[in-house]
């Protein structure tokens, strides 16, 4: 049984599809990254995953449920945006009042879901005086203090510091380890990567693709250095290996090998100053993907295929 | 028992600087209509005394009966009225409406309603506790009204003792039945509040949508065709703000009793049943409005 089953969700606002047809499965366990430019849809997604939005059309299941059922959102721990609290109350009350609010929790709950987040050393003061940082660690606490089955965090590591966000890596490889599944979306490509098994990207509201970071790394990427002169003749050679190109005579291209990259480069009369090979990146996957003309024909083939 | 740690989590929320503000502006301003209607009283039977050479023409005894019926309001239980009238009136519209713009529509401004949400998707229940906090909190203002006016009555008695000197079974006499109701009007007032917060998500908005509301209600009193549809007239019966055969309105109360000729005073049964359903309505409003709203804040 998938944790989450999304067919045809969509979300309109008159005319625009916030979010359109998505069909999505997590299965449980699985730890999975939603990426995509702002106002992509990642986050009507999530919302309407936990009920908080009524989809337009498309049906979604959550730990087989309807989103927003009250035993279904029991098993659920979220993270919305920015978390946001009772700024008078201190964020030990804030816990207190999310732990009244809803499936019952046990006594030892809250200090363990506020040491679990690392923000029991300052529960005690006043929300008012957190800095982001700390809003972000209550709120992760919060997520947990129901020792949740599934997660939905939305941006979780915005405004931690590097230290932070080595220590939300590590909470999320702990949690995947206990099989609790994972939907996250973030900005920060080289987090997902670190700790996503699979990621899927969101365009103007439609899925355009999916991938698995692991996978993704056994695709070579180069760095092509060339004189100003050769540019046109050695981007015409490489069309079909070509990610994207850095004035003034640089391009980056995924090709099998960097044999192919030379054989492709001598064919045209070509030589390159530099040949350099680069670590594989979800970057460079997701910039190819997000790039205008990928999107347009991604787009396009997706209305084709609505229209068949 | 989860409605009642629900309402727990509700009432740890009203923890905060507002509803003590509230708490001093309506104790302020009671102090102040208990304080003239006091002094008035006082200053004309000393006029009265001086000018007649005998205290016992009917002028004089009016104006000490009148005197009289006001006196209880100088003992600490029968100042109760004044907590109860200014609280079933539109200085407890005010505070009601400005703490449902807080507790409410600030769940909005505040962003924390998707956190609520979360932990609790069963929207009646979070809207029911809501309600019920609003009018806690409306009950406990009032009561603690009740406390500091009751210190400020040894006051009132000290400076300007009117004649009388009843005891305080005759103060509890006097402020019980109007404290009882008042109650009632609170949890009308806080559905009121509950209505409008959701309506215009806003604290501003809950203010002046809630007292638009009441004041609309109080200009339809004096249409005669209309004024027993009217929430103002309800109050009024319910409160006996303007009881029947009595010509002038209850001076405690902040709210226009223009019921009128010929149109009867409302019954204190006409009152009771004209607020429980416009406070159904008010309530079947806002589970609509919220229901299926989407939560994008």
């Amino acid at each position: 049984m998938p944790s989450i089953h999304c067919e045809e969700l969509t979300k309109s606002y008159g005319a625009k599809h916030a979010v359109d047809s998505l069909n999505l499965e997590v299965e449980q366990g699985e730890v999975v990254g939603l990426i995509g430019p702002n106002g992509a849809g990642k986050t009507t997604t999530l919302r309407m995953l936990l009920g908080l939005i009524t989809p337009t059309a498309g049906t979604a299941l959550v730990l087989d449920r309807p989103p927003g059922d009250h035993i279904g959102i029991a098993s659920i721990g979220s993270m919305v945006e920015e978390p946001a609290f009772y700024p008078w109350l201190s964020g030990r009350h804030n816990m207190q009042i999310l732990a009244d609010t809803g499936a019952p929790v046990n006594a030892r709950a809250i200090d363990a879901a506020l040491e679990r987040a690392g923000a029991l050393s300052f529960a005690g003061g006043r929300v008012a005086s957190y800095s982001q940082g700390m809003r972000q660690r209550l709120g992760m606490a919060g997520a947990l203090l129901r020792s949740p089955r599934l997660l939905l965090l939305d941006e979780p590591t915005n405004g931690l510091d590097p230290e932070g966000i080595r220590e939300f890596r590590t909470l999320v490889r702990e949690l995947a380890a206990l099989e609790i599944t994972i939907l996250l979306s973030s900005h920060l490509l080289g987090e997902v990567e670190q700790v996503c098994d699979r990621v899927t990207v969101l365009l103007g509201g439609c899925l355009v693709a999916e991938a698995r970071p692991a996978t993704l790394s056994q695709q070579r990427t180069y760095r092509v250095v060339i004189t100003a002169e050769e540019v046109e003749v050695a981007s015409r050679s490489l069309e079909s290996f070509i990610i994207d190109r850095i004035p003034p005579a640089t391009l980056l291209v995924s090709a099998p090998s960097g044999r192919d990259v030379s054989l492709a480069l001598a064919g045209a009369g070509v030589a390159p100053e530099a040949l350099i090979p680069e670590r594989p990146s979800l970057e460079a996957w997701y910039l190819k993907i997000t790039s205008p003309s990928d999107t347009e024909e991604v787009l396009h083939a997706d209305r084709a295929a609505a229209s068949r | 028992m989860r409605i009642v740690r629900l309402l727990r989590a509700e009432l740890r929320k009203l923890l905060r600087p507002l509803p003590l503000a509230m708490l001093c502006v309506a104790f302020i301003l009671t102090s102040m209509v208990v304080r003239q209607q006091v002094v008035n009283l006082s200053a004309k039977l000393g006029k009265e005394s001086s000018k007649v050479a005998r205290p016992s023409s009917a002028r004089y005894q009016g104006i000490l009966q009148e005197g009289t019926s006001v006196a209880p309001l100088e003992t600490p239980a029968g100042i109760g009225k004044a907590a109860a009238d200014e609280m079933a009136s539109l200085v407890g519209a005010a505070v009601m409406l400005f703490l449902a713009g807080a507790h409410v529509a600030g769940e909005w401004s505040g962003r924390t309603l998707k956190t609520v949400l979360t932990a609790e998707s069963r929207r009646w229940r979070i809207l029911f506790a809501k309600a019920v906090s609003l009018w806690i909190a409306g009950v406990m203002t009032l009561a603690a009204m009740w406390l500091l006016l009751a210190g400020f009555s040894f006051f009132l008695l000290h400076a300007w003792g009117l004649p009388g000197r009843p005891d305080a079974a005759a103060g509890l006499r006097f402020a019980g039945p109007d404290l009882l109701r008042a109650i009632f009007v609170l949890g009308t007032f806080a559905v009121l509040g509950l209505c409008a917060a959701i309506v215009t998500r806003s604290m501003l908005g809950t203010v002046v949508a809630g007292l638009l509301v009441l004041g609309l209600a109080m200009e339809l009193v004096n249409i005669s065709d209309v004024t027993r549809f009217s929430p103002a007239y309800w109050i009024d019966g319910w409160m006996r703000f303007q009881p029947p055969g009595r010509v002038a309105a209850d001076p405690l109360a902040l709210w226009n009793t223009g019921v009128p000729v010929g149109v009867p005073a409302a019954s204190v049964t006409v009152g009771a049943v004209g607020l429980l359903s416009f406070a159904v309505a008010l309530g079947a409003l806002a589970w609509m409005r919220f229901r299926r709203a989407d939560i994008t804040v």
